[in-house]
């Protein structure tokens, strides 16, 4: 017997070996504008992937070039000297000129004396400093230096030599939000963020995948948790944390009926499998009875319609749709990028996240009561996302900040394994919370 | 450069003319592959089609190890019993079917007059179940406990559909040739 059925699987396996049949002439001109789409859509993805970088890079220098080039759009010092002997130096102050002294006491600090004595309206100032030459391009480096490396300056201590005015007066620079006191140099900052998210997902997977994401839809989904970030200098600062996100996914077209228990019972078993595009929803619970409530194939079961008819077994119906929940425990990595450093910071945060799935679960909801299913089966556990955002901080105190951080997540690795299904994620949301820097 | 290497070069860089050589270097085979496990042209037709886009799609990952012919036909056999998977139920009440029936005995048939097209309208007679089973344990060469794995059921239920796969093409395979040789012989 078994010789003679190896024996026909042979002859089976020979008889077809070298078989050929030439498929009708017009497949190819189905496929031929497939694969010229999906090229088409990944060569769309990389310009848009390259133009935002570019974009990106332009609005960070841009920014940058902006914030630097404010600092120095005060008036021309107009020291009438240009060589000013040593011990006693001569200046022409103009009056409305505050930024004249400003900068001439950047001079003065980047330089030896600290102590320069503004003038009156036309008057002549002494200024007690060593031969320097003025407009001397070394000066403009030091004062950019000294601008962009001590974050402590808020504009130099000047007292007048004139018995007239004795006490020494604080200058207040012009825009007191353009440069901001450091906060006690701190390096490290704390804080708890939370946001609501909207959620959807590409799908690249097989096209009986993507027909089952056609009547999915995203559900409310939200995140959130604390923040640890280091500042490695007055730009960069690392930042990582720990943070719980929530995504929801609602399945229309399965319809839902409570009751199902006794019949459950007396059939001795109640499987019920439904499909979906993230993976496939098993029931557990046997007071439920799931139908498809469009001409699909969704929910596979052997309580077919003819043989098992919820109506005439009086089920109360629950709802029509399924809500799937997938919880995630993300530990990110991101590289945060300070473009102005004004009364509201703002920053450029970018990086991966690894996420962690803690918890699934499907259930159905009708009159304010959860109607627990059961799991999705076939998530990965673990999941790679990238993340691109902008923060902005506001500083409440010296210490506490108020912040917001719009974030563009996507998910670079699939949440589901299930063969034809590509399911990747991405959501926006604006993190907002609070920060403490110490 | 071999001839392949240089087609598939040309299809990743998006190569129009490398694309269709390709498609028509291997879709009569394919489709030969794809008429094998579907029930009807149409569906066979659906299945070589969604299975070149996928050939297309994830030609970046053959690394010209192996024989590209056996990783292309590996990828339609998927495509076929993924379709077969969605529509065909997941749960495992094909386990109803234990109770097999007596294998049919095997008549005394010299099979030699049977032509490949033959064969191909014998296999595609039998119920999907068997079908599967038949081309992915006799033409395929899985073993039972990969075809559970594939088809969502016991390893018991792959040998069982096997056996029945089996006894069902014995009496066609004898038919067949007994008509043929009738015909044969006026």
């Amino acid at each position: 017997m078994v010789d003679r059925s190896a024996h026909i699987d042979l002859f089976f396996r020979n008889g077809l070996k070298e078989f050929e049949v030439l498929p009708p002439a017009d497949i190819w001109d189905d496929i031929k504008p497939v694969i010229g789409r999906k090229q088409q859509s990944f060569f769309i993805l990389r310009i848009a992937a390259v133009s935002t970088i570019l974009v990106s890079l332009g609005a960070v220098s841009f920014l940058l070039t902006r914030s630097l080039s404010d600092k120095f759009n005060g008036p021309a010092i107009s020291f009438n000297q240009e060589t000013i002997p040593e011990g006693t130096y001569v200046a022409k102050a103009e009056p409305a000129k505050a930024v004249l002294y400003k900068q001439s006491a950047v001079i003065s600090n980047a330089g030896v004396s600290d102590d320069i004595y503004p003038a009156a309206n036309n008057e002549e100032v002494r200024f007690n400093l060593p031969e320097i030459k003025l407009f001397n391009p070394s000066y403009r480096e030091s004062y950019l230096q000294k601008n962009i490396n001590d974050d402590s300056f808020i504009g130099p201590k000047m007292t007048q030599d004139n018995s007239s005015s004795p006490e020494p007066v604080n200058f207040i620079p012009e825009n007191p939000g353009i440069i901001k006191s450091d906060n006690n140099g701190s390096k490290w900052s704390i804080g708890a963020l939370a946001s609501p998210t909207y959620y959807s997902r590409f799908n690249f997977g097989s096209d009986a995948s993507k027909e089952l994401t056609k009547s999915e839809k995203a559900a409310l989904s939200y995140s959130g948790g604390i923040e640890f970030s280091y500042k490695v200098n007055r730009r960069i600062s690392l930042q990582t944390g720990l943070y719980y996100s929530s995504l929801g996914q609602k399945v229309t077209g399965v319809s839902s009926f409570s009751g199902f228990r006794p019949y459950y019972d007396a059939k001795n078993g109640s499987d019920f499998i439904i499909q979906t595009s993230t993976g496939t929803i098993t029931s557990y619970n046997n007071d439920i009875f799931l139908l498809d409530s469009k001409m699909g194939s969704r929910v596979l079961t052997r309580y077919t319609v003819n043989v098992f008819d919820p109506y005439k077994a009086e089920l109360k119906y629950i709802d029509n749709s399924l809500l799937q929940n997938f919880s995630y425990l993300e530990v990110p990595l991101l590289l945060k990028y300070k473009v102005i450093d004004r009364k509201i910071d703002f920053n450029i945060i970018g990086g991966i996240s690894y996420n962690i799935l803690v918890s699934n679960s499907a259930y159905t909801y009708a009159e304010g009561i959860k109607y627990y299913i059961g799991k999705t089966e076939g998530l990965n556990v673990v999941t790679f996302s990238s993340s691109l955002g902008m923060g902005m901080e506001y500083s409440l105190s010296k210490r506490i900040f108020l912040n917001f951080e719009p974030t563009f997540r996507y998910y670079l690795t699939p949440v589901g394994n299930l063969t034809g299904s590509s399911i990747h994620p991405f959501s926006f949301g604006v993190l907002s919370g609070f920060l403490y820097k110490f | 450069m071999t001839d392949i290497k240089k087609i598939i070069k040309g299809c990743l860089a998006g190569d129009r003319r490398d694309q269709e050589l390709l498609y028509r270097r291997h879709s009569a085979k394919l489709y030969a592959v794809c008429l094998q496990y579907s029930g009807n042209d149409e569906e066979a037709r659906d299945i070589l089609q969604e299975g070149f886009i996928k050939i297309f799609e994830n030609l970046h990952h053959y690394k010209h190890e192996g024989s590209f012919e056996g990783w292309i036909r590996r990828i339609v056999v998927n495509t076929a019993l993924e379709r077969y998977r969605n529509r065909h139920n997941l749960y495992r009440v094909d386990d109803i079917d234990l109770i097999s029936e007596p294998e049919a005995e095997p008549d005394n048939e010299d099979y030699a007059g049977l032509q490949a097209i033959d064969l191909l309208y014998i296999i595609r007679e039998l119920p999907p179940k068997y079908r599967m089973v038949f081309n992915l344990f006799a033409i395929e060469g899985y073993s039972h406990k990969e075809i559970g794995n594939m088809l969502n059921i016991s390893e018991g239920t792959s040998k069982s559909n096997l056996s029945r796969a089996r006894s069902i093409l014995q009496r066609r395979v004898s038919s067949y040739t007994g008509i043929k040789k009738s015909m044969v012989n006026g």
